[in-house]
C-alpha cells in the first residue's frame, strides 16, 4: 500500500475529536502514504496555523477538519482562519464532518480549494480518492 | 339660592359621599389607601348629614335639638376626615403608608389632642352654638368658637392639608409609570383645587356661607374616587353604574322625603324611586355580568398564550432533540462503515490480526450504538415524565460482573488495564435491572472511552448495613470543577444546536434520573484535566420488610 516510496511522505494535518474515528482514518491515511498530524480539537488547530504562518512548523499539504469540535472553537472557525491567508491557497481543505447544513455547505464550496463531505456518506477509500484529487498526486 | 334646594343637594352630596366612600372601600379591602379614603368620604357625608339631620329635626318638627353636642360631634368628624386624608395622601396609590415614624406619631397625637379638647366640658373649641330665631342660616347653626379653635383645631387642618399635598407630590416624582402619575395628579388636582380652597373659604367666610366648604370637598371626593377606581377599567364601569343608579335613587328619595304630605307626588316619587331602584339592579347585574365575562375571557386568552408558548417549547426542543440524536447515532455508524469498506475494499492484504481488529472496532460501534439507542429512548421518556421503573429486589453482584465481562474486550483492544474488586457475598438491592445495569454500563463504557493509556478499575463495596457504593476510577482524561457540577445535566437543551450535539455526557443525565429513582447518589471526583476521574454510585441496600415487589411509576 505505500506508495510514496521515493520522495517525502506527504503531510496531513488533521483535526478531529472523536477518537475511534481518529483511529479509523489516521490508519486509513497512513497506510495510503501520508504522514498525519492529528489534533483534538480548535484551539490546537489554530496554533499549528499560527506556527505555520510563522514558519516554525511544517506546512502540510492538506487539510481534513471535522466542524463540530468539544471547546468553542469550531472547524468553520478554523476554516476561515486559515483561508484569510493568500499563503495557504494552495492547501487543499476537506471539512470532513457529519453535520449537514446547507449554510455551512454554500460558505464552504465559495472558497478556494475547499470541499465539504459527509463522513457517512463516504468511505476512507473515497476519502482518499478524494485528497489525491485535490493535491494532484 | 333657596335653603330648600341647599339642603337637598346637599343631603345628595353628603349620601353620595357615604356610598363612595364604601364603594371604594368594598373595591380593595386590604389596601390602606381604599380605607383610609373611605374613612375620609363617610366622615365627610357623615359632616353634612349631621346639619341635614338638625336641619329637619327643627323645620318640620319644632325640635330643637342640643345644638351644642351636635356641634361638638360634627367638629369631631371633621377632624377625623382631615386625618384620614394625610393618611389616604400618604398611602396612595402604592397601598403602604409612607409617612414617616415620627410624623405619623405627632399627627397622632394632634388628633388625639383635638379630639380630647372637643369633648371636654368647657369652650375649649367649640364654645357654644344655637340655632338663630328666623336667622339667614336656616339650617346651620350658629357657632361660637373657643380659644384652641385658633391654636389647635384650625393649625391640625391645615397641617394635615400640607402634609397630605407634600407627601402627594413626592409620590408623584417617585412613581414608577405614567398611569400611576396621572391618578395621582388627579387626587392632588381635587385636593389643590377644592379641598384646600374649601378650608380656606371654612375659616374665612363668614358662617352663612358654610355649605361652600362642603361642596368643594365633595369634588375633591368625586375626583379622588375616580382616580383610585380608575386604574381597573372594568370594575370601574361597574362603579360607575352603581354610582350613577344610587344618585338617580338618592334624588328620587330626597323627592319623597320632601313631598310626604302631598300624596300625589308622594306616589310618583315613590313609584319611580322603585322603578329605579328595580331597573338599576337589573343594569348593575349585566354591567357586572359583562365585566366577569370580559375578565375570564382574558383570563383564557392568556392561558391559551401560555398553553401555546409551552407547545412551540416543546416542538423547539423535540426539533432539537432530533438533530441530536440523529447525530448521536451517525458517528458510531460512520466508524461502522468505514471498517466494513475497509474490510471489503482491502480484504486481500490485511493479516488476520488487522481484521479480528477491525471486527473488534466494530463490534464497539454496534454496542455503543445499541446502547445510544436506548439512552435516547430513555431520555425521551425522562421528558415526557414517562420513565417507569419496575423494581425487584436482587444481587447486583452478578450484575456488575458480567456487565464488566462484556466490557472487557473494549479495555483489551484499548490494551488498558482493567480491573474489578466485588464482594463475594450478595448484596441485594431493590433495583430495576435493566436500568440499572444500563447505569452500570454507561459508567464504565465512559471510563474506557475517556482513558487512552493506563487502567480502569471497578469495584463494589458494603458502606455499611444500609448502603452499597459502586466506584469506577481510571486514569483517563479527568476534568475541570467546572465539568464536575455539569455532567449530570441534560445537554440537548442548549440555545446553540452546534454546542448541544457535542455534548456525549447525556447518558450521565439518564444516570443521575435513575439513581435518584432508586432512592441513591451520583457523583464524579477529579483532581483535574488529565488526572483521572471517579464516578461513584451509593445505593441503598435491601432490607427484609421491604422485599415486597413494588413498581414505580415517574411522574
Amino acid at each position: 500500500m505505500t506508495e510514496a516510496k521515493n520522495e517525502k511522505l506527504k503531510v496531513l494535518l488533521f483535526v478531529e475529536d472523536e477518537p475511534d474515528i481518529v483511529t479509523l482514518y489516521k490508519s486509513t491515511f497512513e497506510r495510503s502514504g501520508f504522514s498525519v498530524d492529528a489534533t483534538d480539537n480548535g484551539t490546537a488547530a489554530l496554533e499549528r496555523i499560527a506556527a505555520y504562518r510563522e514558519k516554525t512548523g511544517e506546512l502540510p499539504n492538506v487539510m481534513v477538519f471535522d466542524i463540530l469540535l468539544p471547546d468553542k472553537i469550531s472547524g468553520m472557525d478554523v476554516l476561515r482562519e486559515v483561508r484569510k491567508y493568500a499563503e495557504f491557497d494552495a492547501i487543499p481543505i476537506i471539512m470532513f464532518t457529519n453535520f449537514s447544513s446547507d449554510e455551512f455547505r454554500r460558505e464552504i464550496e465559495s472558497m478556494k480549494n475547499t470541499r465539504y463531505m459527509l463522513k457517512l456518506e463516504a468511505t476512507p477509500k473515497q476519502l482518499v480518492d478524494e485528497i489525491k484529487k485535490m493535491i494532484g498526486s | 339660592m333657596s335653603t330648600d334646594f341647599i339642603v337637598f343637594i346637599l343631603s345628595v352630596i353628603s349620601i353620595g359621599s357615604i356610598a363612595i366612600g364604601f364603594s371604594v372601600y368594598a373595591r380593595e379591602r386590604t389596601n390602606p389607601a381604599n380605607m383610609f379614603f373611605a374613612i375620609f368620604a363617610i366622615s365627610a357625608g357623615l359632616w353634612g348629614g349631621f346639619g341635614i339631620i338638625k336641619y329637619y329635626a327643627y323645620v318640620n318638627w319644632d325640635y330643637v335639638p342640643d345644638t351644642l353636642y351636635f356641634t361638638k360631634f360634627a367638629t369631631a368628624i371633621i377632624a377625623t376626615a382631615f386625618f384620614s386624608l394625610c393618611l389616604f395622601s400618604s398611602s396612595f396609590p402604592q397601598g403602604r403608608l409612607l409617612l414617616s415614624k415620627k410624623m405619623l406619631i405627632g399627627k397622632f397625637i394632634l388628633y388625639m389632642a383635638v379630639i380630647v379638647a372637643i369633648f371636654i366640658p368647657g369652650a375649649v373649641i367649640v364654645s357654644d352654638s344655637f340655632i338663630e330665631e328666623g336667622g339667614v342660616v336656616a339650617f346651620q347653626s350658629a357657632i361660637e368658637w373657643g380659644p384652641f379653635y385658633w391654636y389647635l383645631f384650625a393649625p391640625f387642618l391645615f397641617t394635615c392639608f400640607l402634609v397630605g399635598m407634600g407627601q402627594l407630590i413626592k409620590n408623584y416624582r417617585e412613581a414608577k409609570d405614567a398611569f400611576q402619575k396621572s391618578q395621582i395628579l388627579y387626587v392632588s388636582l381635587g385636593l389643590g383645587l377644592s379641598a384646600g380652597p374649601g378650608l380656606i373659604l371654612w375659616f374665612f367666610l363668614p358662617q352663612e356661607y358654610f355649605w361652600v366648604a362642603r361642596f368643594s370637598v365633595f369634588i375633591f371626593i368625586a375626583l379622588t374616587a375616580y382616580a383610585v377606581l380608575r386604574h381597573k377599567f372594568f370594575t370601574f364601569r361597574t362603579a360607575a353604574a352603581e354610582f350613577f343608579t344610587l344618585v338617580i335613587g338618592i334624588f328620587l328619595f330626597a323627592q319623597t322625603v320632601a313631598s310626604f304630605g302631598d300624596w300625589r307626588e308622594f306616589a310618583i316619587s315613590g313609584g319611580l324611586l322603585v322603578f329605579v331602584g328595580f331597573f338599576g339592579s337589573l343594569l348593575i347585574t349585566s354591567v357586572k355580568h359583562e365585566v366577569e365575562h370580559r375578565r375570564k375571557l382574558e383570563e383564557m386568552t392568556k392561558r391559551l398564550t401560555l398553553a401555546n408558548e409551552h407547545l412551540e417549547e416543546l416542538d423547539a426542543i423535540k426539533s432539537q432533540f432530533l438533530s441530536f440524536a440523529s447525530h448521536q447515532v451517525k458517528t458510531p455508524m460512520t466508524i461502522i462503515k468505514g471498517y466494513v469498506s475497509l474490510l471489503q475494499d482491502d480484504v486481500e492484504t490485511l493479516s488476520d490480526e488487522e481484521i479480528k481488529d477491525m471486527s473488534g472496532k466494530i463490534r464497539m460501534a454496534t454496542d455503543r450504538t445499541i446502547s445510544l439507542v436506548n439512552n435516547l429512548l430513555d431520555l425521551r421518556r425522562i421528558e415526557e415524565g414517562q420513565m417507569e421503573y419496575h423494581m425487584d429486589a436482587m444481587d447486583i453482584v452478578p450484575l456488575i460482573r458480567e456487565t464488566f465481562e462484556d466490557l472487557r474486550i473494549v479495555a483489551e483492544n484499548k490494551k488498558l488495564s482493567f480491573t474489578r474488586e466485588l464482594p463475594d457475598e450478595a448484596v441485594s438491592a431493590q433495583v430495576d435491572v435493566i436500568k440499572i445495569r444500563q447505569v452500570f454500563l454507561n459508567l464504565i463504557e465512559n471510563a474506557l472511552k475517556y482513558t487512552n493509556e493506563g487502567w480502569v478499575d471497578v469495584r463494589l463495596e458494603k458502606e455499611s448495613d444500609r448502603t452499597v457504593l459502586f466506584t469506577v476510577r481510571d486514569s483517563g482524561l479527568g476534568m475541570s470543577d467546572d465539568a464536575k457540577k455539569s455532567i449530570f445535566k441534560e445537554i440537548y437543551r442548549d440555545s446553540v444546536v452546534v454546542k448541544a450535539i457535542k455534548g456525549t455526557g447525556f447518558g450521565l443525565y439518564i444516570a443521575k434520573h435513575v439513581v435518584d429513582a432508586h432512592g441513591g447518589e451520583i457523583w464524579a471526583e477529579s483532581e483535574g484535566e488529565g488526572k483521572g476521574s471517579a464516578f461513584f454510585v451509593r445505593l441503598p441496600l435491601d432490607h427484609a420488610e421491604s422485599v415486597e415487589k413494588k413498581d414505580v411509576v415517574e411522574n
